[in-house]
């Protein structure tokens, strides 16, 4: 799974977030595992902080100034 | 808060770390995050910056105190000053989910930091990022109480008003929602400020009809109407039916049926307002409201076809649920599948129907056929408990506008109903899978039959015994899986948990069926002799066995209790020994509502069994006082009034059962002793009439004493429940005629006015007060 998220050519962000999505999923199973290992819980963390970053769009005029009925 | 287009990866993020706190717990997740978040803060680079704070709107919710809370406040305070517009966005966001998670003791402790930076920042020259300063605010809000809004209120309208007004739609929508969370917050103190909202709202509701502005619309729906329920009916009545008038012209022009549009799930709460607000009032406009608004009523709970395919996929990526407004529900609606906004419109308008139902009672009688319609509809409803609980509520209550309106063949139309709303239920419950819905349609079957009296035939009450056992058989089934799911090992400690709060909302079922099962034996009697034989001889001793849980034995007293009561010593009398046995055995039990209901057992015994109780008089009056005796411990107030009550109750019936069988000089001392009733009203009142009672009608002197000793007590009780909801006008009434008797003696007057100067003001005000009643009468 870390492989796959630092990997810095993959531009569809589902299958990095199926990644993440992967590991939140076998923690709340097995929450033990990352209870009894700071390191792999810290991992994660910096996983999820790195994606959530690599995600970060940057500001667009859209953005600034979004068009009337933009949620209809 | 956050939407999609703000940043789903973001999002996702968010909610990722939120479960991350969730399942491996604060104490070791809270410390790996603020060293992160730290780190991150310190980097040149905005992004990582952005999505530190962005993380930090995860915390609020598992934080403890809030105190703790300040370094983090101090810390957006200082981002909504960034350069970056992103940083600024970010800093709301905690603020406003924070605001959200930590309510009201976040807003009691930072109002006087946040309100002013927050209104100050409305300044802020990039729109989007305005937009989210107003959406901070109403979350800030919408947790702040009454009386600390009142200072800031008259600024906070003066500043976020022009906002409204113009600009591009998403500020002043938000602005819109930040006015709506002040009204609904401040309560009656926005009533100065009314009369001036209206026609700025009205204005936008009336002249933007374009589409892109249906969104605004129903926000100003919203605004308005929770605008009216703040300010009351008296001051909204001024502008009322022009608002309904244009909301009536909105929903019946502009609101689409078939493509997603916001202004409906505003339409339905708006009238759901607008109805709690007016009450009867609100009948003049219900012709104009009513055809339209059930056309999308019933567009709304038509099952989607693609539903269930379409939330199987949505599942794969789900997150962990959390309470939305509809504003997030409807902007997520609008992005990915409409499904959740769906569910979300049918209970609205289900709820709706609800509402009008109870709120207008008689006045909606000639709706009645067309809710029916709506209410079978919504009872199959294939994808949300909520709105199949609602609508079998909506049933008994449909039945109630009927039984009292004037319509002249209410009684027939009543059991013809009752009987189609009957077989849909026992239909609907067949398939039903959850537990609480189940319990919600047997209540509402306990509650269709109590209204339609004795109307089965020897048939018809087989049949629903049958239905009642399996119901009951299907639940101890589910039940039992549980059970041995559990022995089966490899459970985690959270499945556990799942399957213990499954077999406890089956434990309430069983309490519901006892309350159903109650109500047919207090309306067919006789007829229920053969689902008595079953209950005595296959149920009653299986439940009643000591290893059992306390809702378990709840569950078989309520049917001793019910027996007792409604089919009396003569339909049962071979099984009255045991029936009272085993109220003995569980009147000291140290479970206070497993208590209660055997004590109640006891009370309908004493009065119930005639000359049977004599032998049993002695027992039952030790095993009372011996629960009276147990210490509250941990129990709250309330539920070891409640026994302790029904305790006090059981004895005054031992006292009115027995007459002068009984030591009655030594037992109404204790009884009074005891008096008043406080927690259970409608039991309180029984003995509260009986104390009067036995004053006026068979012996003061048992009550007051041989020598007036007691009447100070006497009058303390009398004048404390006088004008509460323990006495009625037949109780005050009776204690003015008390009064007035012993005013007529100059020994007893002298005895009475010693005895009231020992009351305390309020009770020698409710005393004149009951005595001016008297005179009158």
């Amino acid at each position: 799974m870390q492989k796959i998220l630092s990997v810095k050519d993959i531009t569809t962000d589902g299958v990095k977030q199926m990644a993440v999505q992967a590991i939140v999923s076998m923690m709340e199973r097995i929450p033990k595992i990352f209870k009894d290992n700071p390191v792999l819980l810290k991992d994660f963390l910096e996983m999820t902080f790195a994606y959530m970053i690599e995600t970060t769009e940057d500001v667009t005029p859209e953005w600034i100034n979004p068009k009337e009925g933009i949620y209809i | 808060m956050l939407d999609e287009s703000d940043n789903a990866g973001v999002k996702f993020g968010c909610h990722v770390i939120d479960r991350m706190i969730s399942w491996i717990g604060q104490s070791i997740m809270l410390p790996t995050l603020s060293n992160m978040v730290q780190q991150m803060m310190g980097s040149n680079d905005w992004r990582f910056k952005f999505t530190a704070i962005m993380s930090l709107s995860q915390v609020g919710e598992y934080v403890k105190n809030v105190d703790d809370i300040a370094p983090i406040v101090k810390l957006v305070i200082n981002f909504l000053s960034d350069p970056h517009p992103k940083i600024r966005f970010a800093a709301c966001h905690v603020i406003g989910q924070v605001s959200d998670d930590c309510q009201p003791e976040f807003q009691n402790k930072f109002h006087q930091e946040l309100v002013p930076v927050l209104l100050n920042k409305l300044s802020d020259n990039v729109p989007r990022v305005l937009s989210h300063v107003l959406a901070a605010i109403t979350n800030f809000l919408e947790g702040l109480d009454k009386e600390l809004i009142k200072g800031y209120l008259e600024s906070i309208l003066n500043t976020i008003f022009p906002f409204v007004q113009q600009g591009i739609s998403l500020v002043r929508e938000n602005a819109l929602s930040a006015i709506a969370a002040a009204a609904e917050s401040a309560r009656e103190y926005y009533r100065p400020y009314f009369e001036k909202s209206v026609p700025i709202i009205y204005e936008i509701m009336k002249t933007h009809t374009q589409p892109e502005y249906k969104q605004l619309r129903g926000q100003c729906i919203e605004c308005i109407t929770l605008m009216g329920f703040s300010v009351g009916k008296e001051l909204f009545m001024k502008c009322a039916s022009d608002i309904i008038e244009l909301m009536a012209q909105i929903q019946k022009n502009d609101v689409a049926l078939d493509t997603l549009d916001p202004q409906r799930c505003y339409v339905l709460s708006g009238w759901q307002r607008i109805c709690l607000i007016l009450e009867d009032e609100f009948v003049p406009y219900l012709q104009l409201i009513i055809p339209p608004l059930f056309k999308v009523v019933e567009h709304i709970l038509q099952a989607k076809k693609q539903v269930k395919e379409a939330e199987e996929e949505a599942s794969l990526f789900s997150m962990a649920p959390e309470k939305k407004k509809p504003i997030e529900l409807i902007r997520e609606a609008g992005k990915k599948n409409n499904n959740t906004f769906e569910h979300e419109e049918a209970e609205l308008a289900i709820n709706m129907i609800y509402v009008f139902i109870t709120e207008l009672k008689k006045s909606y009688i000639e709706y009645v056929e067309p809710t029916v319609e709506l209410v079978l509809r919504a009872l199959t409803y294939p994808h949300s408990e909520k709105i199949r609980k609602q609508a079998s509520k909506c049933m008994p209550a449909l039945l109630t506008v009927i039984q009292d309106s004037n319509h002249p063949n209410k009684q027939e139309l009543k059991i013809k109903l009752g009987q189609g709303f009957l077989d849909a239920l026992w239909t609907a419950i067949i398939t039903e899978f959850d537990p609480e819905t189940i319990l919600q349609m047997v209540r509402a079957i306990r509650d269709i039959i109590d209204l339609c009296g004795k109307f089965m035939k020897k048939d018809e009450i087989e049949e629903t015994s049958v239905r009642i056992l399996r119901v009951l058989r299907d639940s101890d089934q589910r039940k039992t899986e549980n059970e041995n799911y559990k022995k089966e090992g490899d459970v985690e400690a959270e499945e556990l948990e799942v399957l213990n709060e499954d077999n406890d909302q089956e434990e309430d079922l069983h309490v519901g069926i006892a309350e159903l099962i109650g109500i047919l034996f207090k309306t067919h009697k006789e007829l229920t002799l053969p689902l008595v034989n079953v209950l005595y001889t296959e149920v009653l001793t299986k439940v009643l066995q000591p290893g059992l849980s306390d809702k378990m034995h709840k569950f078989g007293l309520f049917l001793i209790d019910d027996m007792i009561e409604y089919l009396g010593i003569e339909l049962i009398p071979n099984e009255w020994p045991h029936l009272s046995e085993a109220l003995l055995k569980y009147a000291t039990d140290k479970t206070c509502f497993v208590r209660q209901a055997a004590l109640y057992g006891i009370g309908v015994l004493a009065l119930k069994s005639k000359d049977a109780f004599a032998p049993l008089a002695e027992t039952c009056l030790v095993k009372i006082l011996e629960a009276l005796k147990i210490p509250k411990g941990n129990e709250s107030d309330r539920v070891y009034g409640f026994a302790r009550d029904n305790a006090v109750s059981a004895l005054g019936k031992i006292i009115q059962a027995s007459g002068a069988k009984l030591n009655a000089e030594v037992i109404i001392p204790e009884w009074l002793s005891y008096l008043p009733m406080l927690y259970d009203y409608p039991e309180g009142r029984k003995q509260h009439e009986l104390l009067v009672d036995i004053v006026l009608n068979w012996n003061a002197a048992l009550v007051f004493g041989q020598n007036g000793e007691r009447l100070p007590r006497v009058m303390k009780i009398l004048t404390t429940i006088v004008d509460t909801k323990m006495s009625n006008e037949s109780i005050e009434r009776k204690i003015s005629q008390i009064v007035r008797a012993l005013l007529a003696d100059e020994k007893t007057k002298a005895l009475l006015e010693n005895a009231c100067k020992q009351l305390t003001d309020p009770q020698k005000k409710r005393l004149e007060k009951v005595m001016m009643k008297g005179m009158k009468q």
